[in-house]
């Protein structure tokens, strides 16, 4: 597993050296690397194709465009999942300051934002919208995009030992809601 | 014999950390002890297991067709949206919940065509006001990302500042730029610009209250809409004799005008529209059947930049709102989507590239480079 890792944060490195230096072909390599992990990790986070779609869309330009102050000697992975966490978080903030445009239309907000019901159909996706978005976050990337504890704690510049803490508490949550549907 | 004492702190972060596999050997034997004794810490335990056996169940999700190549286009050309201004705008959505909302009466042909061609006459209006920004004014437009750093959500996480993009500047856009050249050096357009059509519709109080709707400008600088209208199937429809004299259809005009169809806002509204007189006569006119049957609006419809713009949730706001409900009903505006000039251009080769082209996606993005080109189009269109 730590041989993968390293295999690909060589390969992230060398594609985005490639992109700085012109290589045309690197930019569709790396996001053809994680444009599907990306996607889910914002699903989860906001239960919400569209949304989902739209950070995942909106992290890659800001990746890009940010790519020349990318720091090599962190991985490329942790940096573009910690984009997509803080932008899924921006989007969920943004969701709560949403006003009416029109007066006429009583649009109903929901916690999944403007489009109404929630798309993430499965039982854990539903029961993820009921945790905070940090907690939500944390669970996301362990269960659902794989991350260490210290890969979580990387990313989030927080102690390892604060995302057992909330990781385990976020999961007894889990565990009471999905205990009472059945 | 079981222990029926609460578990402690340790305890429990002992049985997360095992379904994790984060635990050593001797962390193994504490817990089989413990498992052994203990029925909270096997009812936890049996939990979690079956909690992380659903996490590994959850499928992965297939991104949507289409995201892929909107982000590679997004990286060559980044031009960043205005994030916090779109979604603090990003509300009502009537659009978007009104298709949910009416999914389950949205059965038959009928009624989807008539949904979609609605939209016909709202491109229309949008690709008018386009050639309007170019002569007579555009939406002010900053040009800064949105943030990337999550505020104070997760303590430590970075800002978003060091990621801000660079702000645009005269020097992004200028009039050597190729396309423009080709829209001030195109008789059509000047043609277009210069008729008395299209000159009383700029005119109009309709047309202005449109432009300066904030709905409408959004839309204006929305990147699939822009997509939408650089797509040859939908140019190619816009510039059909059948396209124009829909558009131009009294019945076509009196469909927009309806109040089911302008709020859009529930299963009864469509229904009250689908039984409305408007809707009887369009569907009787030889016109909007020549439109529905033609091979370019079933190209049109199969165009996944059209898809993208039908589902974008500001197209849809403008749709609903008051101000382009005044334009579509504005005689001067209708005079002018008829006018040959007009259709000529919606078939204009450098047209098209021009609405492809970056320099006008900067230039209708902000104020200070459409200066620059307002003024040498009003200097054209004067000579």
């Amino acid at each position: 597993m730590h041989e993968t890792n390293v295999a690909q944060d060589m390969r992230d490195r060398a594609l985005v050296r490639g992109h700085l230096a012109g290589d045309s072909s690197a930019a569709a390599e790396l996001v053809g690397h994680y444009e599907a992990r990306l996607f889910n990790v914002a699903l989860r986070m906001l239960g919400n194709v569209e949304d989902a779609e739209d950070v995942t869309q909106t992290v890659f330009g800001n990746a890009f465009l940010a790519l020349e102050s990318y720091d090599p000697q962190y991985r490329f992975f942790s940096w573009i999942y910690r984009m997509t966490v803080n932008e899924s978080l921006n989007a969920i903030d943004r969701r709560r300051q949403m006003v009416t445009l029109d007066d006429e239309l009583a649009i109903p907000v929901t916690e999944s934002g403007s489009s109404g019901a929630l798309e993430a159909d499965d039982r854990v996706g539903k029961a993820l919208m009921l945790l905070t978005p940090n907690d939500r976050a944390i669970v996301v990337l362990r269960h659902l995009a794989e991350c260490s504890y210290d890969e979580i704690a990387s990313m989030l510049n927080v102690p390892s030992k604060t995302v057992k803490s909330r990781l385990f508490t976020a999961r007894e949550r889990l565990r009471q809601v999905l205990l009472s549907q059945r | 014999m079981s222990n029926l004492s609460p578990l402690t702190p340790e305890q429990r972060d002992l049985i997360h950390r095992s379904v994790d596999g984060a635990v050593t050997q001797a962390e193994q034997a504490e817990l089989r002890v413990l498992l052994a004794q203990h029925e909270e810490a096997q009812a936890l335990h049996a939990d979690l297991v079956l909690l992380m056996e659903e996490f590994r169940a959850v499928t992965k999700r297939v991104p949507p067709p289409g995201l892929r190549a909107a982000i590679l286009r997004t990286i060559s050309h980044p031009i960043p949206a205005p994030r916090e201004e779109a979604h603090s705008f990003d509300v009502a959505t009537p659009f978007r919940w009104f298709v949910r909302s009416c999914s389950s009466i949205i059965h038959d042909l009928e009624e989807r065509m008539a949904k979609k061609t609605l939209f016909i006459g709202t491109f229309a209006v949008a690709a008018m006001a386009i050639i309007g920004y170019a002569v007579g004014g555009s939406p002010p437009r900053g040009l800064t990302f949105g943030t990337i750093g999550a505020g104070d959500s997760i303590s430590g996480v970075e800002r978003a500042s060091r990621y801000k993009g660079r702000s645009m500047d005269e020097g992004d856009v200028s009039l050597k730029n190729p396309e423009v050249q080709a829209l001030f050096q195109n008789d059509k357009i000047l043609k277009l610009v210069q008729s008395d059509a299209f000159r009383v519709a700029m005119q109009s109080d309709a047309f202005r209250k449109l432009q300066s709707n904030d709905a409408f400008r959004k839309v204006m600088n929305n990147d699939d809409f822009q997509a939408l209208m650089a797509n040859d199937a939908f140019m190619r429809m816009m510039a059909t004799d059948a396209s124009a004299q829909m558009m131009s259809d009294a019945g076509f005009q009196s469909l927009m005008a309806q109040q089911p169809f302008r709020t859009a806002a529930n299963a009864e509204s469509l229904q009250a529209f689908m039984a409305s007189d408007a809707y009887r006569q369009l569907k009787a006119n030889a016109a909007f059947s020549d439109v529905m049957n033609s091979d370019a609006f079933r190209k049109l419809m199969a165009n996944d930049a059209f898809r993208k713009v039908l589902s974008n949730e500001m197209f849809a706001s403008v749709m609903s709102n008051e101000a382009f409900r005044m334009a579509f009903s504005n005689d001067a505006f209708r005079m002018a989507l008829a006018n040959d000039a007009f259709r000529s251009v919606m078939a204009n080769d450098a047209f098209r590239s021009l609405m492809a082209s970056d320099a006008f996606r900067m230039a209708s993005r902000s104020e200070a480079t459409a200066e620059v080109f307002r003024g040498a189009a009003m200097r054209m269109v004067a000579h």
